[in-house]
C-alpha cells in the first residue's frame, strides 16, 4: 500500500545539534499522502525540533528534507501548502484577530476581502466571533488555541503540522477539531500530529512514530506496535519502548516526601 | 486597515525593492503590521500610570520627545564657542536616541517570536530582513527627528542653511552609529550572559531613561545660567576618542572656516567611523546576532551565595515575629529584586530621592563664586536638612508595593489559610524598609556625613526615625492594599495626592522641630527618644486591620 501512495514529506538522515547537545541523531522518515501521523516521544526527544526544521524555522541541520519531492533548502514556495499550529501560542498579541488573521492570510497570498470573510466565518463556527475585533492579548487560553488553529488552516493547506492542537480546548471543541482532522485526512491531506495525550493519538492516528533521544524507536500502526510489545494501551507501549518503568516507585517516594513535614 | 504615510512614501521605491528580489507587497504588509503594533506598545517615557488601551501611545511619546528636543535646542542659545555647544547638543542627542532605542525598541530588535510566526509562512528570508531593517530605520528616524528637530530649527535660524545641511547629514550618520553600538552591546551581553541578564540590563537602561527625564527637568531652567560661564576650548589628543567631537568639528570647519588639521581630521572621522561600523555591522554583526538571539529565552540558574541567603533568613527571623510575616518579608524582598516593571516605577523615584537634596544644595550655592567659599558654606551650613526631602520621597514608596506585573498570582492571599492580613502587610512593609528604604537613605546620608562631618550623625539618626513616622502615618492614611495584587494599569485614586500633602506638612513640622531643638544642648537626643516613642505607638496602632479593611477583593 505504502509504495503506491505519494510521498509528501521525506526526511533522510536528519541531524541537529544545539551546541554540544545533539537533539536529532539521524531521523529517516517517509510520510504519505492522507496519513494522520501521531508523532510522540518524551519531553526533549526532538519532536518540535523535527517540525521546526521541516517548516524552515530551524536551520543548520544535517541531512536532507524534502517536501512534495523538493528540497526545502531551495526555496520557500513549499510553505504555501503547509499549515502549522505551534506548541506555544506565538501570535502578535497586540493585534486583533481580524488584523492578525488577515495579515497571515495575505502572507499566503489570499486577498484581504476573501480572508477577512473566511476568518470571520471560521471564528463564528468555533464560537469566538464576538472577539473578532478584540486584541488577542485579552483572549483566554482556549480562544487563543482556536485562533491558532484557524490561522493554520486559512489557506487550505495540504499538510498540517499540529503541536498539541487540543490544549486548552473544551470537550466540545475537541470533538469538532478531531472531526475536522479526520475529514481533512479522508480528503487526502496529511496530518502530522504531536501530543503527549496518548489516548487521543491512539484514536486518531493511522500511523504512530515514536521518537526518543533523537532516534525513531518505533514506527507503524497502533496494531503493529501492540503486536510488537504485547502491551494494552499506547501509554503502556510508550512507557515500555522508552524504557520507563519507575512510575510507581517515583509516585511512592513523592508521597513519602509529602508526609515528611507532618511528622515535625 | 490603517495605512501609514511612511508606507506610501515607500511605495515610490517599490521597483527598487523588487530589484533586490524582495517581495514588496509582502514586505509592505509586514511593515504595516509592525507599525500598528508600535502604536500600541507603551513606551517607557509614558510610564505605566495611564490606561493606554486604544490610544496611539507612540504618537503621544513623540510629543514628549519633541518637548525634550526643545530643551536640547535651547542648549544652542548660550554664547559658548560653537564647538563646545555642538558637543553638548550632539552628546545629548546621541544619549537620548541611544537610551530610547534600548529601552523601547529592544523588544523589536530582540524579537524571536517574529521568526516563529513569519518563517512557517511562504515569505523569503530577504523580505523578512528587509522589513526588519526598514522597521528599525523608520523608528530610529522618527525618534531622532522628534528629538533633534527643534535643535535643527534653532540652528537654522541662528547659523543658516549650511548648518542645517551638515546637521541633517550628521543625524543620519549618528543613527548608523547608534544601531551599531546598540547591537554590539546586546551581542556582548548575550555572549557573556543569558537572555534574562540582557532583559535586566535593558531594564536598567529604562530606569536610567526615566530617572534622566525626572532629574533633567530640574536642570532645564538652569541652561541660561551658562551665559555667565566662560569656556575656552583647547584641543587635546583624547578628544579624538569622543564621538561628539567628530560631529561637532564639521560645524567649526564650515561655519567658522577653521581649517586646522585638528578639525579636518575630526570631521573626516565623523564620516569614516559610521561607514566602517556599518560595514562591520552588515558583514559581522548581523550573521552572528541571529545565532545569539536563540540564547534569548534561555536562563541560567539564579545563583545566590549560601552565606547571603543565611543572613537574609536570620534577618527575617530577627525582624519578624511570626512565620507568615517572615515569609512575606522574604517574598517582598525577592519580588523587589526580580520584578522589572516594578523597578522601572520605583527606581527613578529613588534616584530622585537621592539627588533632590543635592539639587537643592546646588541651587542655594549657585551664586557662590570661589571653591573655598563653597566648602566653607557647606561644612558650616545646615544642608543635611535637605535629607528631609529624601525621607519625604522615600515615604511615598510603600503604596507602590501594591502593584505588580504578576498581579494574577495574588489569588494566593485568599486561597491560603492566612487568618489575618496583618502579618502580610507587616512583612511586606518591613521587607521594603530593609531592602530599599534603609540602603537608599544610608547612601544619601553617608554623602552628607562625608561633606559635613561626623557631628551630624545624631541628626541623621533623628531624620531617619522621623521618616519612619512619615511612613507609618502615610500607611495609616492610605488604602490598605495587599502587596503585589493589582496591575500597573489600574488607576491610582487621587486620594494619594491628599496623603502626599499631609505627609509633606508632617515632614515640614518634623524638620522645624528638629531645627529648633538643635539650638539646645541635648535637644537632638531628646527628640530622638520622643520620635522613637511615636514610632512605637504608631506601629502598634496602625496594624489593627482585618480582612474587611483591605481594599479591593482579589
Amino acid at each position: 500500500m505504502k509504495s503506491s501512495a505519494e510521498v509528501v514529506v521525506s526526511l533522510k538522515n536528519l541531524t541537529m545539534s544545539y551546541g554540544s547537545n545533539q537533539v536529532l541523531k539521524g531521523i529517516n522518515l517517509e510520510v504519505f499522502k492522507g496519513q494522520i501521523i501521531g508523532y510522540i516521544g518524551p519531553n526533549g526527544a526532538g519532536k518540535s525540533t523535527t517540525v521546526k526544521i521541516i517548516l524552515g524555522i530551524a536551520d543548520k541541520f544535517g541531512g536532507q528534507v524534502e517536501v512534495f519531492g523538493e528540497d526545502i533548502k531551495r526555496g520557500t514556495d513549499y510553505k504555501r501548502r503547509i499549515g502549522y499550529v505551534p506548541e506555544t501560542a506565538e501570535v502578535y498579541e497586540t493585534l486583533t484577530a481580524r488584523e492578525y488573521l488577515t495579515f497571515i492570510g495575505e502572507l499566503y497570498g489570499i486577498d484581504y476581502e476573501i480572508v477577512d470573510h473566511k476568518a470571520r466565518k471560521l471564528m463564528t463556527l468555533l464560537g469566538i466571533d464576538d472577539v473578532y475585533d478584540s486584541r488577542i492579548a485579552s483572549y483566554s487560553k482556549g480562544m487563543k488555541q482556536k485562533l491558532l488553529i484557524i490561522s493554520s488552516l486559512l489557506h487550505n493547506p495540504d499538510i498540517l503540522f499540529l503541536d498539541e492542537p487540543l490544549s486548552g480546548l473544551d470537550a466540545n471543541s475537541v470533538m469538532v477539531v478531531k472531526e475536522i482532522m479526520t475529514e481533512l485526512a479522508s480528503q487526502g491531506k496529511t496530518i502530522f500530529y504531536s501530543s503527549h495525550i496518548m489516548d487521543v493519538v491512539e484514536k486518531i492516528s493511522n500511523r504512530i512514530v515514536l521518537i526518543s533521544e533523537g532516534n525513531i524507536i518505533a514506527d507503524g500502526t497502533f496494531e503493529e506496535l501492540k503486536g510488537k510489545c504485547r502491551e494494552g494501551s499506547l501509554e503502556e507501549i510508550f512507557n515500555q519502548l522508552t524504557g520507563f518503568d519507575k512510575h510507581k516507585a517515583i509516585a511512592d517516594e513523592f508521597i513519602a516526601v509529602l508526609e515528611e513535614g507532618s511528622n515535625l | 486597515m490603517k495605512d501609514f504615510s511612511v508606507l506610501k512614501l515607500l511605495d515610490r521605491f517599490a521597483h527598487l525593492f523588487e530589484k533586490l528580489s524582495v517581495d514588496y507587497s509582502t514586505m509592505r504588509r509586514i511593515l504595516q503590521v509592525k507599525l500598528i503594533m508600535d502604536e500600541r506598545r507603551v513606551p517607557t517615557i509614558l510610564g505605566n500610570s495611564k490606561k493606554n488601551e486604544g490610544k496611539n501611545t507612540f504618537k503621544s511619546s513623540l510629543f514628549l520627545y519633541g518637548f525634550i528636543g526643545v530643551f536640547i535646542g535651547l542648549l544652542m542659545l548660550p554664547p559658548l564657542p560653537l564647538f563646545v555647544t555642538m558637543n553638548i547638543v550632539i552628546g545629548t542627542i546621541i544619549f537620548m536616541v541611544m537610551v530610547t532605542m534600548i529601552s523601547d525598541f529592544s523588544s523589536v530588535l530582540l524579537d524571536v517570536k517574529d521568526k516563529n510566526i513569519l518563517l512557517p509562512r511562504p515569505v523569503d528570508p530577504q523580505t523578512i530582513n528587509a522589513a526588519k531593517i526598514l522597521h528599525i530605520i523608520i523608528y530610529l528616524f522618527t525618534i531622532t527627528a522628534a528629538i533633534s528637530g527643534p535643535s535643527l530649527i534653532i540652528g537654522l535660524i541662528k547659523h543658516g542653511m549650511v548648518f542645517g545641511l551638515i546637521f541633517l547629514l550628521e543625524l543620519i550618520l549618528i543613527c548608523f552609529l547608534v544601531v551599531f553600538f546598540t547591537s554590539i552591546l546586546y551581542l556582548a551581553i548575550l555572549s557573556l550572559f543569558d537572555g534574562e541578564k540582557l532583559k535586566d540590563i535593558i531594564n536598567y537602561f529604562q530606569i536610567l531613561l526615566a530617572a534622566f527625564m525626572l532629574v533633567s527637568y530640574q536642570f532645564m531652567g538652569r541652561i541660561f545660567d551658562l551665559t555667565r560661564v566662560t569656556i575656552e576650548y583647547s584641543p587635546a589628543w583624547w578628544h579624538f576618542l569622543i564621538p561628539t567631537t567628530w560631529y561637532a568639528a564639521p560645524f567649526t570647519l564650515f561655519l567658522e572656516h577653521n581649517y586646522t588639521a585638528y578639525f579636518v581630521v575630526l570631521s573626516l572621522l565623523s564620516i569614516v567611523i559610521p561607514g566602517l561600523t556599518t560595514i562591520l555591522y552588515i558583514f559581522l554583526v548581523i550573521p552572528y546576532f541571529e545565532g545569539k538571539l536563540q540564547k534569548l529565552n534561555s536562563s541560567g540558574p539564579i545563583r545566590r551565595g549560601t552565606i547571603k541567603e543565611k543572613l537574609h533568613r536570620t534577618a527575617a527571623r530577627l525582624l519578624c515575629f511570626n512565620r507568615t510575616e517572615s515569609a512575606f518579608y522574604r517574598f517582598t524582598q525577592n519580588m523587589l529584586a526580580a520584578e522589572r516593571k516594578l523597578k522601572l516605577r520605583m527606581y527613578p523615584h529613588l534616584a530622585f530621592a537621592v539627588l533632590m537634596p543635592f539639587i537643592i544644595m546646588a541651587n542655594s550655592l549657585r551664586y557662590t563664586s570661589s571653591w573655598s567659599d563653597i566648602i566653607h558654606k557647606i561644612s558650616n551650613g545646615d544642608f543635611f536638612f535637605a535629607l528631609y526631602m529624601t525621607s519625604a520621597f522615600l515615604a511615598l514608596t510603600p503604596p507602590m508595593l501594591s502593584t505588580s506585573e504578576e498581579f494574577r498570582g495574588a489569588w494566593i492571599y485568599r486561597a491560603l489559610p492566612i487568618e489575618s492580613p496583618v502579618p502580610v502587610l507587616k512583612g511586606a512593609l518591613k521587607g521594603l524598609i530593609a531592602r530599599i528604604i534603609i540602603p537608599v537613605y544610608l547612601f544619601t546620608a553617608l554623602i552628607f556625613v562625608l561633606i559635613c562631618g561626623y557631628d551630624i550623625v545624631p541628626d541623621i539618626i533623628l531624620i531617619f526615625i522621623n521618616m519612619l513616622i512619615l511612613i507609618l502615618i502615610s500607611f495609616k492614611m492610605n488604602n490598605k492594599e495587599l502587596p503585589f495584587y493589582r496591575d500597573f494599569q489600574t488607576n491610582q485614586n487621587y486620594a494619594i495626592l491628599g496623603v502626599m500633602l499631609i505627609s509633606m506638612l508632617i515632614c515640614g513640622a518634623c524638620a522645624g522641630l528638629h531645627l529648633l531643638v538643635r539650638t539646645t544642648s541635648f535637644g537632638v537626643v531628646l527628640n530622638i527618644i520622643a520620635s522613637t516613642a511615636i514610632v512605637a505607638a504608631l506601629w502598634h496602632k496602625s496594624f489593627k486591620i482585618t480582612w474587611e479593611d483591605i481594599k479591593g477583593s482579589v
